[in-house]
């Protein structure tokens, strides 16, 4: 027999149970009432998924940490107005992280037009083998097992807008198809993701 | 029944959780999240999804600086208050290609009204003043300078940074703008000082020692100083323990000392 769990409870927990959406919740209140320690704590525990996000579109190193450090300052200074009930914190936190480091890649398009050929090399998630903590095996099994659900055309549409940072036009140019039709697979895409994932609000 | 308008709109909502939109297209789905709850919860759902897809990334291991210089940033950065939340909610969101040191001094609070930084500033420095400094208007707005200052540092355009450790177990790095002119010096693991002495800062290059202030260790976090005066290519920074009240060129051996490039 399966048992639910659920992870947003508020029911009071022995601290061995606390999970990390709660602990990510706990923390993020107390930053918006301008715990540094907690922010400390909220860096060490999250900094090298949002460090590998922003590193994934943007592959240079040292830019990376420098959106980094404008994601962690965004954190710092809009806790105050985070709201649980619209969201986990994780999903706050990887929505900063993805929007700036889209922004990144867009800034630097001005000077230098991306070619459109290497962005085929994105579709591949790239996933190393490299150590990972079982937290992070469990979600990267949860989106390749749920990716395989979806048409080639949404994959790649999907993975090239998230993982690339292309905007919807590059994607249309890349696959070569409408951008009318980039929309619809990126939507489409998404609500067969959300359903394979089990994310409801 | 929807117009084709809406029905475009609406069909946007997957390139707008995976930030694929144009910004003209992204205003248009936020203004009509406003008035569809449906919609609303639609985008919800993607956001949550979109997380997963950044979750499952293969983390990377981030310098020992980085989190050096936001811990930094973090003592001396004021945070959005709630009530301000509306008002202040996705200002970038609006223009369409700002500059990069644009967007970044939006973030961190350049374009605020002046009063309320220095108000919810002068808050922090009390805070983080603790020891005896910055509890006046005076050192509060000097604080803020520094603050701004080194925000602006980080947002330059030839950005550049060096680190060292130094003795005692402490980590110093060393950020500035050959185009600002302007150099912070950030250290880890410095020793608080005895009443009657400080640490002085000084560029040093072949015609000796010029100073560029004095500075009292964090009672507890990283030190942080703006230098005083201006950084040439090329000058080494120094740090010595001086009498209260500095030096006009250093009586002891630098205990840090760190060449920009």
């Amino acid at each position: 027999m399966l048992r639910l769990v659920t992870w947003e409870t508020d029911v009071e927990n022995d601290i061995e149970e606390v999970s990390p959406a709660q602990l990510q919740r706990d923390l993020i209140e107390r930053i918006a009432d301008g715990d540094q320690a907690a922010f400390s704590s909220l860096y060490d525990h999250i900094a090298p998924r949002v460090l590998g996000l922003v590193k994934r579109l943007l592959r240079d190193h040292s830019q990376s940490e420098e959106v980094t450090q404008e994601v962690f300052l965004e954190i710092w200074q809009t806790a105050p107005r985070f709201d649980p009930h619209k969201g986990a914190g994780a999903t706050w936190i990887f929505t900063i992280a993805h929007r700036r480091a889209v922004d990144r890649v867009r800034a630097s398009q001005a000077s230098r037009t991306r070619d459109t050929k290497i962005g085929i090399r994105d579709y591949d998630p790239e996933y190393d083998n490299v150590a990972e903590s079982v937290e992070i095996r469990i979600e990267h099994e949860k989106v390749e097992k749920a990716m395989t659900r979806l048409t080639d055309l949404q994959r790649q549409a999907v993975t090239l807008a998230y993982y690339g940072g292309y905007s919807h036009t590059e994607v249309a140019t890349i696959l070569d198809v409408p951008v009318g039709t980039v929309k619809t697979r990126l939507r489409d895409g998404m609500i067969r993701l959300r359903d394979e994932m089990g994310v409801a609000s | 029944m929807s117009s084709t308008h809406d029905d475009d709109v609406n069909n946007m909502t997957g390139a707008f959780a995976l930030n694929a939109l144009s910004a003209e297209e992204r205003s248009a789905v936020e203004a009509h999240l406003g008035e569809s709850e449906s919609m609303q919860k639609e985008v919800a759902e993607m956001r949550e999804t979109a997380s997963f897809l950044g979750r499952a990334v293969t983390p990377v291991e981030p310098s020992a600086s980085l989190k050096l210089n936001l811990m930094a940033l973090v003592a001396s950065t004021p945070q959005v208050p709630e009530a301000l939340a509306s008002v202040s909610a996705l200002p970038r969101e609006k223009s369409t290609s700002p500059t990069t040191s644009e967007r970044q001094a939006q973030s961190r609070w350049f374009r605020r009204p002046v009063t309320t930084f220095a108000a919810a500033a002068a808050s922090v420095a009390l805070v983080i003043g603790g020891v005896a400094v910055a509890n006046t208007i005076i050192d509060a707005n000097a604080k803020l300078a520094q603050t701004n200052q080194l925000v602006a540092i980080n947002a330059s355009n030839d950005f550049q940074q060096a680190s060292v450790d130094f003795t005692g177990g402490g980590h110093a790095k060393l950020v500035w703008s050959v185009e600002l002119g302007s150099s912070a010096l950030l250290m880890d693991g410095l020793a608080l000082l005895p009443s009657d002495k400080t640490y002085q800062l000084w560029y040093i290059d072949a015609a000796g020692a010029r100073s560029a202030g004095t500075f009292a260790a964090a009672g507890n976090g990283p030190t942080w100083r703006v230098l005083d005066g201006t950084l040439a290519k090329g000058n080494t920074v120094g740090v010595t323990v001086e009498p209260s009240g500095g030096s006009t060129s250093p009586t002891t051996d630098p205990i840090i000392i760190v060449t920009s490039t």
